[in-house]
């Protein structure tokens, strides 16, 4: 164990080394990220306590959920019922590959044309409700990162919302919000904007 | 639970009050009055000369990012050289032009950097009566190939270090004031969840995650309570607060406002955040205690503003507005005029009130610069590979 992630590390080192060295479009004096491979306690004579590599993170379920917290505009509050984080859960995200959900520029609304998509979903959900879907609101980059973050949420949330009242069972629906940070395309153009702004279906399938 | 030494806790104290347990040998020096208010406005010419290799380079970094300009020895109001006859590693004698003895120091104990950070500080001291910030760090974002950790470096963008390397996403870091501690949000196991991690032990562990997820993390000036953004209500995201342990858990909006990067006030009375309203991004306040409703501050002069932060004398919020690219502005707490600043996005004051570090994109890259806001200068950080953003000062 000890020495895969030794290997793991250095192997990470010597990526991230090439990098630096091989990228001519980086300028020179660029500081690679030193992921876990510098010695963490050697800060180069800045008094500066060691820092440790970290713990692992408790995977457990979610947090108690504050009861009697609702808010008057809430449509279709997230109970948090079915724990969707459960390593034994597997992932899939080429069932609804054809399905994305794509937005117009700034918006979380779910367009007309994208209804046939939301329907397949939902009715997959209604038919087999020990699975969970796991809707990913994603941007283009134009925002900044704390806005997109909330837009992300807000479209995923309106994707949710149009799964549910085509009969899919609240429940077993669930958003997480990437903002800017997983494009599908990385251009910086129309062409990849277009593309980035979506709403990604991710099939959760029943504890193995 | 383990045990902390006291000398650790003498190391971290110190840390913290921004010294570095560096040795500084005071000279009998004729005390003058600082000359420069600590709001000045116009760059201090000073002329720097002595000095070499990575002090100079760290001085000039630090004195010019505090405000100063390096101007020639007949344009300088104030003169900087090595103290003559003092063998220590590094020294400082600074005068007025009509040879007035400000500051003698010599440094000892700590690497060529750190010496001259400490330095750069006495100097603005002597110059201004305001504490520096030079050598104090900053945690951010860092992107390599799609991987997002978080790094911690001086304010210069020396001494990084990655103190995650979970290969998720990992956003929104954020000091607990006066600790070696950062909370931020990972996407590790899925919606992501607000941890706070220990930097001098490694020790970590979840604060919240609400169903949907929690991100945008914001913690209390008295380092008790998280205030992060939530979809969980089901329609918007929504802005929450919760103590540090996960008890506590208050919501605070539940209007269709969109909101996002909320920040607090120095009391710790009041969240400032961003809302969507009609298509618009506006700045707004709310009790924190959960006992009021949101009001929009009065922001003159733009129609669009994100990302606020507040500075820590309670003055002055600046944010990022965007029409064509991002701009930094700022606007006075209360509401009022704003003021652009210059090209930029997402930026975190230092805990001198004065310098704000923020993000410049840079071809496919995001950047890391340093603002004095009243002289409008900004230094670029030394360049770290990848994508860095979402900076956060220690305070």
């Amino acid at each position: 164990m000890k020495l895969t992630s030794l290997v793991t590390v250095s192997c990470l080192a010597f990526v991230l080394a090439i990098g630096a060295v091989g990228c001519k479009k980086n300028p020179t004096g660029i500081t690679p990220l030193p992921y876990g491979a510098t010695p963490r306690g050697n800060t180069g004579g800045n008094a500066f306590p060691p820092i440790q590599p970290v713990t692992p993170i408790n995977t457990g379920g979610e947090n108690g959920l504050g009861k009697g917290i609702a808010g008057e505009g809430d449509t279709i509050p997230m109970t948090g019922n079915r724990n969707i984080n459960d390593p034994a859960r597997a992932r899939n995200t080429d069932q609804f590959a054809a399905d994305t959900v794509y937005f117009a520029f700034d918006k979380a609304i779910v367009e007309q044309k994208e209804m046939g998509k939301i329907s397949t979903v939902a009715e997959f959900i209604r038919k087999n409700p020990d699975h969970d879907i796991l809707v990913e609101g994603h941007c283009d980059e134009r925002g900044t990162e704390g806005y997109n973050l909330a837009l992300g949420d807000r479209r995923a949330l309106a994707v949710r919302e149009a799964l549910v009242a085509a009969g899919a069972p609240a429940d077993n629906v669930h958003t997480v919000s990437y903002g800017e940070s997983r494009p599908a395309d990385p251009g910086h153009g129309q062409a990849a904007w277009t593309k980035n702004r979506r709403g990604v279906f991710v099939l959760v399938l029943p504890a193995r | 639970m383990k045990f902390v030494p006291f000398s650790k806790l003498c190391l971290l104290a110190t840390l913290l009050l921004g010294s570095s347990g560096i040795f500084a040998a005071e000279m009998p020096t004729v005390i003058v009055n600082p000359p420069i208010k600590k709001d000045f406005i116009d760059p201090i010419p000073i002329s720097v000369s002595g000095y070499s290799g990575e002090v100079a380079s760290a001085l000039k970094f630090d004195l010019e990012s505090a405000g100063c300009e390096y101007v020639s020895t007949d344009k300088a109001h104030f003169l900087l050289t090595p103290a003559p006859k003092n063998p220590a590693a590094v020294s400082g004698l600074l005068t007025t032009s009509s040879k007035n003895e400000m500051l003698r120091k010599a440094y000892s104990g700590a690497g060529d950097r750190a010496l001259a950070h400490a330095l750069a500080n006495d100097v603005i001291l002597a110059l201004t009566g305001q504490k520096g910030v030079a050598g104090s760090k900053i945690a951010f974002r860092i992107d390599q190939a799609g991987n997002e950790e978080i790094g911690i470096a001086d304010c210069d963008g020396y001494n990084l270090i990655a103190i995650t390397s979970d290969h998720s996403l990992t956003k929104g870091p954020a000091w607990i004031p006066g600790k070696l501690e950062i909370v931020y949000a990972t996407w590790r196991m899925g919606p992501p969840q607000i941890l706070l991690q220990k930097l001098a032990s490694g020790e970590r562990k979840k604060v919240v995650g609400l169903p949907g997820g929690s991100h945008s993390p914001a913690v209390s000036p008295d380092g008790t309570k998280v205030a992060f953004i939530s979809p969980r209500g089901g329609s918007s995201p929504d802005l929450y607060v919760v103590n540090l342990d996960g008890s506590g858990l208050k919501r605070l909006t539940t209007n269709d406002d969109d909101e996002s990067s909320p920040a607090w006030s120095p009391d710790g009375r009041t969240l400032v955040y961003s809302g969507r309203h009609k298509g618009n991004s506006y700045l707004f306040t709310v009790p924190s205690d959960g006992t009021g409703t949101p009001g929009r501050l009065k922001v003159i002069g733009v129609y669009n503003a994100t990302e606020p932060d507040w500075s820590p004398d309670g003055k002055t919020i600046v944010f990022t507005t965007q029409r064509g690219g991002f701009e930094i502005c700022t606007v006075p707490a209360g509401g009022g005029t704003s003021t652009s600043i210059c090209a930029g996005e997402d930026p975190s004051w230092a805990p001198n009130s004065r310098t704000v570090v923020f993000v410049n994109r840079k071809g496919d890259d995001r950047v890391l610069s340093l603002l004095d806001v009243p002289t409008k200068r900004v230094k670029d950080l030394r360049r770290i590979a990848g994508s860095c953003s979402q900076p956060s000062w220690t305070r």
